[in-house]
């Protein structure tokens, strides 16, 4: 059937919350789909061309016309949709995951998140502040956090934190939000 | 050092104070098998964060882990203090954390204990400062000299008189000895025998010996106030009292930190650790600072508890929940049960009528006939109870018609947390109950799980989280199902014991074995077992046996010990610490603590018969 490639790699993206690989294969059998629905279009056409305002012909064109409008449709999805939860990621976890990340990349997403790193990180330099820290207002300065997993001893501006797990910690919000977001702080609220 | 309760805020002050080579958190140890502890934690981290500083809160299961945590946090970390809390009072601090290899030379700990006696050392280190309940500070010359206990505050001492006096001897044999070594030394250096030189010596030789008894007896003496300084365990107010106490002065007091404080009391309550007068001066304390919290709203609102508006507060306590204090009648988990169960179960009107019986439950009947409540009404969930007939249970002339089946003190005073348009409440004991059963039981069936570390930990957590829950919070629920549940477990284990006469009563004590399989696995750990303890005294006293001291042994199944807990009437001293010590030290038994209480202690497996029958040795 027409369009259940594409469906499927629409399908795919919407179950997944991680990035995953680049599917360049179904992209591939997407676009030799559509040129085929293309030939035949041209083919029908070409064969009624004195019967074009029959209303079967016309339904036959507008069929194929339509599969390849939604096949266009679904793989700009795709691809917006994967430059969307990139642009997420980096303002998310910042720029530290990305090596991992690359590898599910396609070669021109991997160049368009690297300008778009560049521009980023221009812009916070210009303006002088790291706009990626924090996501949202803070509340409070300081938050208490429990330690669901160890993380060892990290170094903030105040000072040594040793963060085992089990214990609970009262400190800048700053130091430890990347560590929240990671999942191996819980904040309590 | 002791602070008292004047100094309590240079005290904090000093807690929270950066000095100039540290200004890292304060480094917060809890104790984590005490519902105290876990309040007391809370209300010092409220203070904390007022000020905005920095804190790492570490759960301890014992000395040991204390020790060790307390090396690994201290030293890359540079707190500024370190606060103990419910734990450290009564064992060298200096010796145990071996406080002078600390790089940090200013840093102080900070004692926040309700276990006394405190270790001598304790009190003379300047390293160390002890809050105490005291106004006063306690008279420095009052306290014996320290030096003759060991870094867990344990005196060796011969029982009783006349052992002694062999102790007397033996030492004086000692000191003898040495003498006339000295003295053959001497003539060999001389090289000679003199007839009046050795007439001298031996003059010389009978007063040393002489000054030498003498010092022996007030060396003894000196043994003996020790030993009796030591063997004063009892347990003073509650630290979630103190800590509120020390809001109070800070001027940072609010109803959730008085919640707190109260819960403290009321852990000390059902466990035994505070007598009933101490209990009711501390209930009518609080009871006066909530009069001081309300009466602005009350003027403003008319209404008494449901509509408040706390805006004119800053507390953070949820804006809906108002702290009332009352006359509680003697039932646990009432508001999470029924009245039915809530009577057959709760241990005081299970130890005055033997509940688990079927006189007993006779009794019960008898009792809802007196109350005027139908079996069938009573039987429903406390929140669909009519008000009529919860008032009948609050009406304080009640008091003379129950005089006749025995409950003479049925109500005592407490305090429940409601929350306007929620119809539910919680009170203070309640909540008691459902953090210790969640700090000792993982699962819903009662089964703990293997105990690593982390366990314990997310345990503590869990029971942290659910003091802190609001009402109508679904930990807060679970807490309550799991508590209600073990008090089930806690009175049929305890009608088991006194029906079948598995205790034996021997001279000033009464033990009992409570060996593997014949009893439930829930009732395997220290919290439990305490409440087990107490509910046997008094069960057997309303049965009107001697009040004696209860001993109850039982397995650990997971680390194949046997746990040894001791509980005698908080008016008096629980001296069982060093009796354990003692009955060990004589037969070898091998015996190690089991969290901070001294009274509660592991024994090695194939021991514990052995165990029992020095303890009756040591207790004379």
């Amino acid at each position: 059937m027409f369009g259940s490639v594409a469906a499927d790699l629409v399908r795919e993206l919407k179950n997944s919350k991680w990035l995953l690989p680049f599917n360049e294969s179904s992209l591939r059998t997407i676009a030799i789909e559509t040129r085929s629905i293309m030939e035949m279009i041209t083919s029908t056409v070409s064969q009624f061309r004195e019967k074009l305002d029959q209303p079967e012909v016309l339904a036959t064109v507008m069929v194929f016309h339509r599969s390849v409008q939604r096949n266009k449709r679904c793989v700009l999805a795709y691809l917006y949709k994967r430059l969307e939860r990139m642009r997420r990621m980096r303002w998310e976890y910042s720029s530290i995951n990305f090596a991992e990340l690359s590898n599910n990349l396609s070669m021109h997403e991997r160049d368009y998140l690297s300008k778009y790193n560049r521009l980023l990180g221009e812009y916070c330099e210009s303006v002088g502040l790291d706009l990626t820290a924090e996501l949202q207002p803070p509340k409070d300065l300081y938050i208490e956090v429990r330690v669901l997993k160890d993380c060892g001893s990290i170094l903030t501006d105040s000072g040594t934190v040793n963060l085992k797990s089990g214990t609970a910690h009262f400190l800048p919000r700053v130091d430890v939000e990347h560590l929240v977001r990671q999942g191996a702080l819980e904040h309590v609220i | 050092m002791i602070v008292s309760l004047r100094n309590l805020v240079d005290c904090w002050s000093e807690v929270v104070r950066s000095r100039e080579e540290a200004s890292g958190p304060v480094l917060l140890f809890v104790a984590l098998d005490d519902c105290d502890a876990i309040a007391t934690a809370m209300s010092v981290m409220a203070l904390l964060k007022a000020d905005l500083v920095r804190y790492e809160v570490v759960p301890v299961v014992d000395l040991g882990q204390l020790a060790d945590r307390f090396k690994e946090m201290a030293k890359p970390a540079e707190p500024r203090s370190a606060v103990f809390i419910n734990c450290g009072a009564r064992v060298d601090l200096e010796k145990l954390l071996s406080l002078e290899t600390v790089e940090d030379e200013a840093l102080k700990v900070f004692v926040l204990d309700s276990c006394r006696p405190f270790h001598l050392n304790n009190i003379e280190s300047t390293r160390v400062q002890l809050f105490d309940d005291a106004l006063q500070p306690v008279d420095q010359s009052s306290l014996p000299l320290c030096g003759y206990e060991d870094a867990y505050g344990f005196v060796e001492v011969e029982m009783e008189d006349e052992s002694a006096g062999s102790d007397v001897e033996a030492e004086d044999d000692v000191v003898f000895g040495s003498d006339i070594e000295y003295e053959s030394d001497a003539n060999e250096v001389d090289g000679t025998n003199d007839r009046s030189k050795k007439r001298h010596s031996s003059r010389k030789k009978e007063k040393t010996k002489k000054r030498a008894r003498q010092n022996v007896e007030v060396d003894s003496d000196m043994r003996h106030r020790a030993y009796d300084y030591y063997s004063s365990c009892h347990v003073a107010t509650p630290s979630a009292l103190v800590c509120y106490l020390l809001s109070m002065d800070l001027k940072k007091e609010n109803p959730t930190l008085l919640w707190l404080a109260t819960v403290g009391i009321a852990d000390h309550f059902i466990f035994g650790k505070s007598t009933n007068e101490s209990y009711e001066e501390s209930a009518s304390l609080l009871k006066g600072q909530l009069e001081r919290f309300y009466n602005e709203q009350e003027a403003q609102t008319g209404s008494k508890q449901y509509e408040n508006n706390s805006q004119s507060l800053s507390s953070s306590l949820d804006a809906e929940e108002v702290i009332q204090h009352v006359d509680e009648p003697r039932l646990e988990l009432l508001r999470h049960w029924n009245l039915f169960d809530a009577v057959l179960y709760s241990t005081y009107m299970c130890s005055k009528l033997s509940t688990w019986r079927q006189t007993g439950r006779r009794r019960v009947l008898e009792f809802l006939a007196t109350l005027g409540i139908p079996i069938r009404v009573a039987q429903q969930r406390w929140q669909h109870l009519s008000r009529e007939s919860r008032n009948v249970l609050e009406d304080p002339s009640l008091e003379t018609t129950l005089g006749r089946l025995g409950l003479n003190d049925f109500h005592r005073d407490g305090f429940v947390k409601t929350k306007g348009g929620y119809k539910a409440s919680v009170s203070a004991v309640d909540v008691v109950l459902a953090v210790a059963s969640t700090l000792e039981v993982d699962n819903p069936e009662g089964r703990h799980n293997v105990p690593g570390e982390n366990v314990w930990e997310s345990l503590f957590w869990k029971a942290y989280d659910i003091l802190g829950a609001g009402l109508g919070d679904v930990t807060l629920e679970r807490g309550m199902d799991l508590a209600s549940r073990m008090q089930m477990l806690l009175v049929q284990v305890g009608g088991q014991v006194i029906d079948q006469r598995a205790f034996v009563s021997s001279g000033t004590f009464r033990y009992a074995v409570l060996r593997d399989g014949q009893y439930q696995e829930a009732v395997r750990h220290p919290l439990v077992i305490t409440r087990l303890a107490h509910f046997l005294m008094d069960a057997l006293e309303a049965q009107g046996e001697k009040p004696k001291p209860f001993v109850i042994i039982a397995p650990l199944t997971e680390k194949s010990t046997w746990l040894a807990v001791a509980v005698t009437r908080a008016s008096t001293y629980n001296d069982f610490g060093l009796r354990f010590r003692t009955a060990a030290a004589k037969n070898g038994t091998k015996i190690v603590d089991h969290g901070f209480c001294p009274h509660i202690v592991e024994v090695a497996d194939g021991q514990e018969t052995e165990f029992v029958r020095f303890l009756h040795d040591v207790m004379g």
